[in-house]
């Protein structure tokens, strides 16, 4: 099988695939694979040689990496009879911004994206001393602290939107911050402005959130007068697009009215039964762990496929459940509760840093920091499980709860039931655990939003009623699991 | 309300917040513990095999899960500044000190038996 594209949606594929035997053959434009963790994520966030032992496990599987070979006609990839094709080429594109003198200063403008992947490369060392970065969302986080980085003494990120609506994660927010970055927000672009295209400043328009009649948020101009923000340099991050100028109409393969591909999505497939898309390619831009999730689902639907069987028919995750009971109060994971704040990541010295963009900026929790941390863990694999016919309803269990979790009421619909309960939820998308038929006619009700998975009623039960167990599920990856038909059966292990 | 039927695989899936959330379902207090007993070669491969690049997206990834976290839904009703386990950078912790693991990871097939051997004998050494 082919996968076009070496990003880590291709590379999920291949290494599911090719540790089952099957032939696997990547192409990538690029010399290296990795796709966007390669060429955009900045290495003061991503070491190269993290990369590289982590795409070197899956090649050393047998994978074929044909690099700096772009496919450029999926009509001729289909007559090469491969039995299976996957497209996790990315969403390559990154969107501009057609406002005045976008062309006269078009030497000093550059797409986020495209300026981050030479900056990558080693093609750009510097930039201007003052920088403007448009966009709100992780590209630009990324395009502000690398130009931080590249001689950029006064680097602004200009957002149209407010703070807390903006795309980029929290810690990517404090992070530029943390550097000296200050992020304005609530400016929309109106103008470059240039001297015969140098270009000096931007022009934005002050907006305010206002609420519509349909309830959706509108920024409407506040009558202010325009703000400008000197510059020498800007670097428009405003949104990624996919592309396909590859795909050619007449192979069948549909596009909806975004350009994305119509795809099932379950399986990953196309409207030709043979190609898959997965990644970025697949729904448009999203993120690494979701590409990596595709590439799973689209290798089980391969190997599916190549085996003759429905692709629909998805296999269940495997899971085990294991006691954890050695002695009366005795249990095989640690059940005390921390009470420990969150350990925060140390940070390399800023003069080290900032000068050098190379230079990692987490160093990582040491060991002490580490067991720390993982103590925090509640440890919510180990699960209260409740036998009903050893309880004798003595309700030792509903005392000792620290969490307040377990009623012993009437049984009722689950509005009604909910509002019955000891401490009735805030946070209703934990289900609650109904046990019925109780000798008093009664059901025994735990809510399983706020357990601490501490043991307490199992420890504190006479009888045993309560046991905790470890459930361990992993997903069903492609491979003979997948293909058994209902997947793995729960074993429950006394 | 009927009795929930706990074998139903979601069931308890759903109780463990972050395996829940994260899109390639890694379980995540499994391998927190493998690092708290000192094993993080083991617990690298438990992320291995579920996220594929556990030291890039121990640094980089997205944690949908940390948001999801119970240990934050617990703070916050204690009446705390909510904040999750540090799911995301413990992973890092794992491939940082993993040392050598080569001879954990599956070899390249000659035949697809050895691959399903490889996987089911993976499955063993977690428990
Ligand atoms: C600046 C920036 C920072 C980011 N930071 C993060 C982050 O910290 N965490 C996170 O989770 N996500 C991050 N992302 C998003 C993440 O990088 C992507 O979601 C992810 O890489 C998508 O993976 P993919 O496999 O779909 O494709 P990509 O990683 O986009 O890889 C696609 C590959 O296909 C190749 N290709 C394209 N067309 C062809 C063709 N016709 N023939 C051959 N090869 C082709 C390209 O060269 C490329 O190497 C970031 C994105 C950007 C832009
Ligand atoms: S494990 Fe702890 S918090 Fe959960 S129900 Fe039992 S006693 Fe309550
Ligand atoms: S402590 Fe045990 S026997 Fe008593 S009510 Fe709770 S589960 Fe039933
Ligand atoms: S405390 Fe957080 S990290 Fe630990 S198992 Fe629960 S949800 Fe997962």
């Amino acid at each position: 099988m082919v996968c076009v594209g070496a990003g880590p949606a291709s590379l999920t594929v291949a290494r599911d695939l090719a540790a089952l035997g099957y032939e696997v053959i990547v192409y990538d434009g690029e010399a290296k694979a990795g796709g966007f963790i390669r060429t955009q994520i900045p290495r003061f966030r991503l070491p190269e040689s993290v990369i590289d032992e982590e795409v070197g496990y899956i090649m050393n599987l047998g994978v074929e990496f044909r690099s700096g070979q772009r496919i450029e006609s999926m009509r001729e990839l289909l007559t090469q009879g491969h039995d299976a094709i996957f497209v996790g080429c990315g969403a390559p594109r990154g969107r501009d911004l057609d406002i005045p003198g976008r062309v006269e200063a078009a030497a000093h403008i550059h797409i986020g994206i495209d300026w981050l992947a030479s900056v990558s490369f080693g093609h750009i060392h510097q930039v201007g001393r003052r920088v403007i970065v448009l966009g709100g969302g992780n590209t630009a986080m990324d395009c502000c602290r690398s130009a931080r980085r590249m001689g950029g003494e006064s680097v602004t990120v200009v957002v149209r939107s407010g703070f807390d609506e903006m795309k980029a994660s929290p810690w990517e927010k404090e992070d530029a911050q943390h550097e000296g970055i200050p992020i304005r927000n609530y400016l929309v672009p109106v103008a470059f402005i240039h001297i015969e295209g140098q270009l000096c400043a931007m022009q934005f328009q002050k907006v305010r959130p206002e609420i519509d009649a349909n309830g959706r948020r509108q920024l409407l101009p506040t009558g202010e007068p325009d703000v400008e923000i000197d510059c020498d340099e800007v670097l428009i991050a405003v949104g990624q697009e996919n592309a396909f100028p590859w795909i050619e109409r007449e192979t069948g393969i549909e596009f909806d009215r975004w350009g994305l591909p119509k795809l099932d999505p379950k399986t990953h497939q196309s409207t030709v039964p043979k190609v898959f898309f997965g990644g970025d390619a697949a729904f448009g831009p999203k993120n690494i762990i979701w590409a990596v999730a595709h590439g799973h689902e689209a290798a089980v639907s391969i190997d599916k496929m190549l085996n003759g069987e429905d692709i629909q028919d998805r296999p269940l995750p495997a899971t085990v459940m294991i006691s954890q009971k050695m002695g009366i109060h005795e249990w095989s994971y640690g059940n005390d509760i921390t009470n420990a704040a969150r350990n925060k990541v140390p940070w390399a010295p800023a003069a080290l840093t900032l000068n050098n963009i190379k230079v990692e900026v987490e160093l990582g929790f040491d060991h002490d920091l580490a067991m720390k941390e993982a103590e925090r863990c509640l440890n919510c694999d180990v699960q209260t499980v409740f036998t009903l016919d050893k309880c004798i309803e003595c309700d030792a269990c509903v005392d000792i709860c620290p969490m307040d979790c377990i009623s012993f009421v009437a049984n009722g619909e689950e509005a009604d039931l909910r509002q019955r309960l000891t401490a009735p939820a805030l946070n209703l998308t934990q289900d609650l655990y109904v046990a019925d038929g109780l000798k008093t006619n009664r059901a025994m009700v735990k809510d399983e939003d706020l357990c601490l998975h501490c043991g307490l009623c199992a420890e504190r039960c006479p009888t045993g009623a309560w046991d905790m167990q470890k459930f361990l599920l992993e997903m069903t990856h492609a491979g003979p699991g997948c293909r058994s038909g209902a997947g793995l059966p729960l074993k429950v292990a006394a | 309300m009927q009795s929930t039927d706990i074998r139903q695989p979601d069931y308890f899936h759903k109780v463990v917040d972050c395996q829940w959330a994260c899109p390639a379902h890694t379980p995540v207090p499994e391998y927190i513990r493998l690092i708290a007993a000192g094993r993080p070669a083991d617990a690298y491969m438990v992320n291995w095999k579920s996220n594929v690049f556990p030291g890039v997206l121990g640094r980089t990834c997205d944690r949908p899960c940390e948001p999801a976290c119970r240990r934050g839904r617990v703070e916050e009703t204690a009446g705390h500044t909510p904040e999750p386990v540090a799911i995301c950078r413990l992973k890092r912790v794992a491939a940082d000190t993993k040392g050598d693991v080569s001879t954990l990871m599956p070899p390249p097939p000659k035949s697809s038996a050895t691959a399903s051997a490889w996987s089911a004998s993976a499955r063993v050494r977690r428990r």
